[in-house]
């Protein structure tokens, strides 16, 4: 009741100061339009997700939510943006797993995980080992056998963590996989069609066409459990090997915002990852949408970012100091 | 197929999906005309819309964008010297230099005749043989791709103006800015002078309005400043300046079919793209034309060249894409995304999940050609109308829309600074006598010769013979040599043309 009758005063006093927004932000939240940047260009798959979602959790906020993308810099520039906006809540912005938890051990990057307030993860990448059909190889153990016999494979891969989850199969068998880098994540299936290298490590929403047709054969999902589009394809572990990869859509907003504030935030969020329509489009884009709290999201980042370092350095590639 | 086939036209024709066809060749047509926003960038924007629009309603609008906005690119490049897309960049050489001598509404039409005749050629082989060129094109690996490039680098001879050294050394530039960014292979940023926004590359269409189009408006600038040339194009001088004669298309028909032919077959390799197919397209205009010192004054036939070459593209793309699920280039990766909102999935599973998608894609497709050309006949009085403007006016307006363009694609303004940087250099590689083209062609190459050359190195654990290993490599091996060797032929009967000439006068001065 005192806050409430505090609340009025100053409301008072600011509207005869004529700052009246000043004020009343400091009990709303939020009374203007809230700005989304994406770290990623427009049309690809976070860009659609990110957009379909905050359109969804305008409905809770009762506020427009402007999304405008920062691309560039492997992801990380619309990351860095993000750390120099004002920690008022009005400012969040998506950041993917990689520019924070990978990148960084590649790059100088002016932010570590500690610097952001996560409001919500809202979707996951799940990766696979594949092959061309016509191979012979069908599990895991195939694979090593074959690496083994023929003094070492190549696969096909692009961006990361993909390749740590070969170099990780490489270290436990003592055998050498050649990791043939690629720029977009469907150029994998080119390479896999055409013959030119063994196998691929990919986001099993670029195999989905080719494994529907057959031409490609998953050998392994790198998931907990078996994924319901791909119900005949056996996980790693299954197949004695300890391995799962994952990577995530989280979004975040710089550190430091209200503990109100940020709550209004999440709860919207997390109600409009419930959005039909959201779900809709994301089961469409073969994207998992998994919820995960900020907090489980700032643990998964912290736990990835200790071991990308790891794997990136077995994998002899120098990591910054 | 041809049946169903009708059916697409029907489903087209039909306003609901029509009214979506024309919105996006016309977006596509503006936007790409204006220096510095892109089809590409409409095509980014229009993708999270499609989930409202039925699949026909979003393919259309979509294949609608990006034909009107490859040929867009061409009609800034004609009638103010900027190309208004990268594809357009080889069209500024031949069809600037028409403008200037009043004919630039005859050379707006023939890159809407050229462009029309390309798209059209590349939806028939489309329609008719998707499956098997996709599977050939599967034969391309590392190795291939590698000397692909090897051969493509030759371009650079032919677009390198008077002096090949000066050619190589504009191509060695385009080859060491395109090193800047992550090595693929380390993935390590390099070359970034500590700008992490640097570690994704320089973007491609920010360094082309910079060293293209903003160059271009100085140099223009700084001739009109001194009086050299007029504020204003000149006026059609004879009646026939405006229109295309049916004997002016008839004589570049043959360099209409070759590009038709180029603009495929890059168009069905993924990864390439229609910038380097209209440079491409161009170049081998050039050299089995009889008259290649045409080219680059004012030649209609440059302009039917490049831009047949870059508009096949645009229905090549769909080739990998619907036969494979494979991408042909940036636009085919984006439409990956509006596929998979329509709950489709790309590649040869379409054909079965939704014929009727398939059929409508294609009577979208071309369609948007027979549009393209209303469309431009409503707007090319206005067009034309703009480039007589006095350059005061269009140049500011050109530079701000560099400036905005630029800046809204990354929203980033250390975009503005590359460009001004590479406006800089454009500008004097221009006044050096060096092209900036050599340059652009350098650095589109640069990444794909990189990117292939060290892949096929791992493939082959470091042996230099799996670049002989295939008849694709040996082709493109003795088809690099060819053309070496045509190149430095036209140099030698130059200088030896050159040397009779001045032997001659001699003589007159002696006797």
């Amino acid at each position: 009741m005192y806050r409430k009758t505090m609340l009025f005063s100053v409301l008072g006093v600011g509207a005869m100061l004529c700052l009246p927004s000043v004020s009343m932000a400091a009990e709303s939240f939020p009374t203007h339009a809230i700005s989304l940047t994406v770290n990623y260009g427009g049309g690809g798959g976070t860009d659609v997700s990110a957009r379909i979602l905050s359109k969804a959790a305008e409905k809770y906020l009762k506020v427009p939510i402007s999304v405008s993308n920062r691309p560039g810099g492997l992801g990380t520039t619309g990351v860095i943006d993000l750390k120099g906006k004002r920690p008022d809540g009005y400012n969040i912005g998506v950041a993917t797993y990689a520019p924070l938890a990978i990148v960084p051990h590649q790059m100088s990057v002016p932010y570590t995980p500690a610097d952001f307030d996560y409001i919500l993860s809202y979707a996951q990448y799940q990766y696979g080992i594949a092959v061309n059909s016509k191979s012979e190889i069908k599990t895991i153990e195939d694979l090593v056998a074959a690496a083994r016999k023929e003094g070492g494979l190549t696969y096909a891969a692009s961006g990361y963590p993909q390749p740590f989850a070969m170099q990780r199969i490489a270290e436990m068998k003592k055998v050498k996989f050649a990791h043939v880098p690629v720029k977009g994540g469907s150029e994998v299936n080119v390479q896999l069609l055409g013959g030119h290298v063994d196998a691929t490590c990919a986001i099993l929403g670029d195999l989905i066409p080719l494994y529907k047709t057959g031409e490609v054969r998953l050998i392994a999902v790198l998931t907990d459990e078996r994924v319901p589009f791909m119900p005949d394809v056996p996980t790693a572990k299954e197949q004695g090997y300890d391995l799962t990869l994952y990577s995530y859509m989280a979004i975040a907003a710089p550190k430091g915002v209200p503990k109100d504030r940020l709550e209004v935030l999440r709860k919207a969020y997390a109600e409009a990852h419930k959005d039909s329509e959201f779900r809709d489009v994301m089961k469409k884009l073969n994207i998992p949408a998994v919820y995960l709290d900020g907090e489980e999201f700032r643990k998964r980042v912290e736990a990835g970012y200790a071991d990308a370092k790891r794997d990136l350095e077995a994998m002899g590639i120098s990591t910054k100091k | 197929m041809i049946e169903l086939l009708f059916a697409g036209f029907a489903t087209i024709l039909d306003p609901n999906n029509f009214l979506f066809l024309v919105l996006g060749v016309s977006a596509g047509l503006i936007l790409g005309a204006i220096p510095g926003l892109t089809a590409t960038m409409a095509i980014a924007l229009i993708i999270p819309l499609t989930y409202y629009m039925t699949p026909v309603q979003a393919f259309t609008m979509i294949m609608g964008a990006f034909n009107g906005g490859t040929f867009g690119g061409s009609i800034s490049a004609i009638l103010i010297g900027t190309p208004g897309t990268p594809a357009a960049a080889a069209t500024v050489s031949d069809g600037f230099k028409l403008a200037l001598q009043g004919k630039a509404g005859k050379a707006v039409k023939m890159a809407l005749a050229a462009s029309v005749s390309g798209c059209l050629f590349s939806c028939v082989v489309l329609i008719l043989v998707a499956e098997p060129i996709a599977r050939y094109a599967l034969k391309f690996g590392p190795p291939e791709y590698t000397v692909l490039m090897v051969f493509s680098l030759t371009i650079i001879g032919s677009a390198s103006g008077d002096s090949i050294l000066k050619g190589m050394i504009g191509g060695i530039f385009g080859l060491l800015f395109g090193v800047v960014g992550l090595d693929l292979f380390l993935s390590v940023p390099r070359f970034t002078f500590g700008v992490n926004y640097l570690s994704s590359g320089i973007n491609l269409i920010v360094m082309l309005i910079g060293a293209l189009a903003f160059s271009e408006i100085l140099v223009q600038l700084e001739s009109v400043a001194r009086g050299k040339t007029s504020g204003h194009l000149p006026p059609p001088a004879e009646k026939n300046d405006s229109i295309l004669l049916f004997k002016e298309y008839k004589e570049s028909f043959r360099t209409i079919v070759r590009s038709a032919f180029l603009g495929c077959g890059i168009g069905a390799l993924p990864g390439l793209g229609p910038t380097l197919a209209a440079y491409v397209g161009y170049d081998m205009a050039k050299r089995n034309s009889k008259t290649p010192e045409k080219f680059g004054t004012g030649c209609l036939e440059g302009v039917a060249a490049a831009e047949t070459a870059n508009n096949a593209v645009c229905g090549a793309n769909l080739i990998p894409l619907l036969a494979l699920g494979v991408p042909g280039d940036a636009v085919a990766a984006i439409m990956i995304g509006a596929f998979m909102i329509q709950g489709l999935t790309p590649g040869p599973l379409i054909f079965r999940e939704a014929p009727d998608v398939v059929a409508g894609l294609y009577a979208g497709l071309i369609l948007s050609n027979f549009l393209l050309v209303i469309v431009t006949f409503v707007f090319i009085r206005g067009f034309t109308k703009l480039g007589q403007l006095p350059t005061t006016v269009i140049f500011p307006a050109v530079i701000a829309f560099c400036f905005i363009g630029v800046y809204g694609m990354g929203q980033n303004s250390t975009d503005l600074w590359i460009m001004l940087f590479f406006a800089a250099i454009g500008y004097v590689m221009v006044k050096f006598g060096y092209s900036p083209s050599t340059m652009m062609i350098g650095f589109i190459l640069s990444p794909l010769f990189e990117e292939n050359f060290r892949q096929s190195l791992i493939i082959s654990k470091n042996s230099y013979t799996v670049f002989f290993s295939s008849y694709i490599c040996i082709f493109f091996w003795a088809i690099t040599a060819y053309s070496l060797f045509t190149i430095l032929r036209a140099r030698f009967r130059r200088l030896a043309a050159l040397r009779a000439l001045e032997e001659a006068e001699e003589n007159a001065a002696a006797g």
